[in-house]
């Protein structure tokens, strides 16, 4: 079905019918936390339906691009270097896709943007440089992996994982605390946090997803194209987790426009939305941080 | 007015995460359940992985690279597969409602074929059905980590010539919901019944 959604590539031909359907479906699998979220306490029947055809659904994509990015890497190591860009373009779509699940710092992000004021750019920016930051990451661990493989034999990639999502949401707990209590104690709007930190913190995690390709890809003696399709990979990620982002921005710039209407309560909203949104990564790092322990 | 959009999309936002498409592994599966004149005896599970997740696998075991795990590399990778022992080595095996614990795998076996990892083991079980029963069994990763496709194709069964019996698949099972009650797994249901006792 993501075929339909590849349709510019010329292995994945199909109509232009089925090529607007396709980006419509992306869309609504982008955007279909915002459906869900406003029919929540409706989910039993038919709500819950939709969710799971939706989860389903884009597992089932994600399965037949592994497939697909597979075999093309297979065609390109026996010489049909054409397939190189439809590579690229399936990491892509990977990168998307994968990172609609949890993790990857997109509540993270938002709730960074609830919080604190930010434009569009820097929130779509600030995805990108994480979606990066995360393959970056698995790309180190995995040279790392392949060179002490040689000498160590007992380091596994799935104990790297663990250990350095610890370490990440650990920190990102810390930052949580600095942020909330810099937000008590301090009278200002919080104007310049350190946002290269939050970055970095979130993309300390290696994406488990570019390592698997990378090692595929290594094992075909293909590595220099397997780097390339990270990259790619990441600015997948980073576009959805810039999304996010977007999101909170929205929310936060709602909020200053009625704080320009109504000084007096806006001033004590937007102390309440910074509580809120720094206690969230708190929250959520915590719950990360258990559930990698 | 305005507070009720804004109420809305934080919801967005958090629901949005909510929605899981998170597997990084994907694997087929394939399961035998084996009954004998006095009940079910053993269930035989073999699990194939993606060819993706198979290179890493491969990478992370097979020391030697020469695409057989010898008894040292099993040995690690029994280890390895040891932490799944909280999930029930990802079954989900029901008699009459009650979820029946796995205390140790048997015939625990990993193999090679055509760079596709392929994981085997076996439940030994010897539970007795005397009078009409119902077993659910299914396979998943409660940690969505591994996404693993259980369909009506992958079961076989074997040696019920002492039941009647009365098979029905469930397609995602609302009821046994996991993974922060967002994914859904396939479901066989068994309805068995002693031939004498009919």
């Amino acid at each position: 079905m993501y075929r339909v959604v590849l349709g510019s590539f010329s292995s994945f031909k199909s109509s232009s019918t089925n090529y607007t359907k396709g980006v419509v479906l992306f869309l609504c699998l982008i955007f279909s936390g915002l459906i869900f979220g406003q029919s929540q306490p409706l989910f039993k029947d038919n709500k819950e339906h939709a969710t799971k055809k939706i989860v389903q659904t884009n597992s089932n994509w994600q399965k037949e691009i592994k497939q697909d990015i597979a075999a093309i890497a297979r065609d390109i190591k026996a010489g049909n270097k054409g397939l190189i860009f439809g590579f690229l373009g399936l990491c892509f779509l990977y990168g998307v896709l994968h990172s609609l699940g949890p993790g990857h710092g997109k509540f993270i992000v938002s709730s960074y943007f609830l919080a604190h004021p930010g434009r569009y750019k820097s929130a779509l920016i600030m995805g990108l440089s994480i979606g990066v930051i995360h393959v970056i990451s698995a790309i180190i661990l995995h040279v790392l992996l392949v060179l002490l493989s040689e000498k160590i034999l007992t380091v596994k990639s799935d104990e790297v994982f663990k250990i350095s999502s610890r370490i990440s949401y650990a920190f990102i707990m810390v930052l949580g605390f600095y942020f909330l209590i810099r937000s008590l104690f301090t009278h200002s709007h919080l104007q310049e946090e350190p946002k290269k930190v939050t970055i970095f913190s979130i993309g300390l995690v290696p994406c488990p997803a570019a390592v698997i390709l990378l090692s595929f890809c290594y094992a075909l003696d293909i590595y220099s194209l397997a780097i390339t399709g990270s990259l790619f990979l990441g600015l997948g990620i980073g576009l959805v987790v810039g999304v996010f982002g977007v999101f909170g921005v929205a929310v936060h710039g709602r909020l200053l426009k009625f704080v320009n209407n109504s000084i007096k309560i806006g001033d004590k909203i937007h102390n309440v939305f910074s509580l809120l949104g720094n206690t969230l990564i708190i929250i959520l790092a915590a719950v990360f941080l258990y559930i990698y322990w | 007015m305005f507070s009720k959009r804004v109420i809305i999309l934080i919801l967005s936002i958090l629901s949005a995460n909510l929605l899981e498409a998170h597997p990084h592994v994907f694997m087929t599966s394939k399961s035998t359940l084996k009954f004998n004149s006095k009940g079910l005896s053993s269930i035989e599970v073999e699990l194939r992985m993606d060819e993706m997740a198979s290179a890493l696998f491969i990478s992370d075991y097979d020391h030697n690279k020469d695409d057989i795990f010898d008894l040292e590399e099993l040995s690690l990778i029994e280890n390895y597969f040891d932490q799944f022992k909280s999930q029930n080595y990802f079954a989900d095996l029901r008699i009459d409602e009650e979820i029946i614990t796995v205390s140790m795998l048997s015939d625990f076996n990993v193999e090679i074929e055509d760079q596709v990892v392929i994981i085997s083991y076996q439940f030994k079980l010897s539970k007795s059905i005397q009078r009409h029963t119902l077993i659910e069994w299914s396979l998943y990763d409660a940690n969505y980590y591994n996404d693993i496709f259980f369909s009506q194709s992958s079961l076989f069964v074997e040696g019920l010539e002492n039941f009647s019996t009365k098979f029905e698949f469930i397609s995602e099972d609302a009821s046994k919901a996991y993974y922060l009650k967002q994914v859904y797994p396939n479901v066989l249901e068994l309805e068995l019944k002693p031939k004498s006792d009919v």
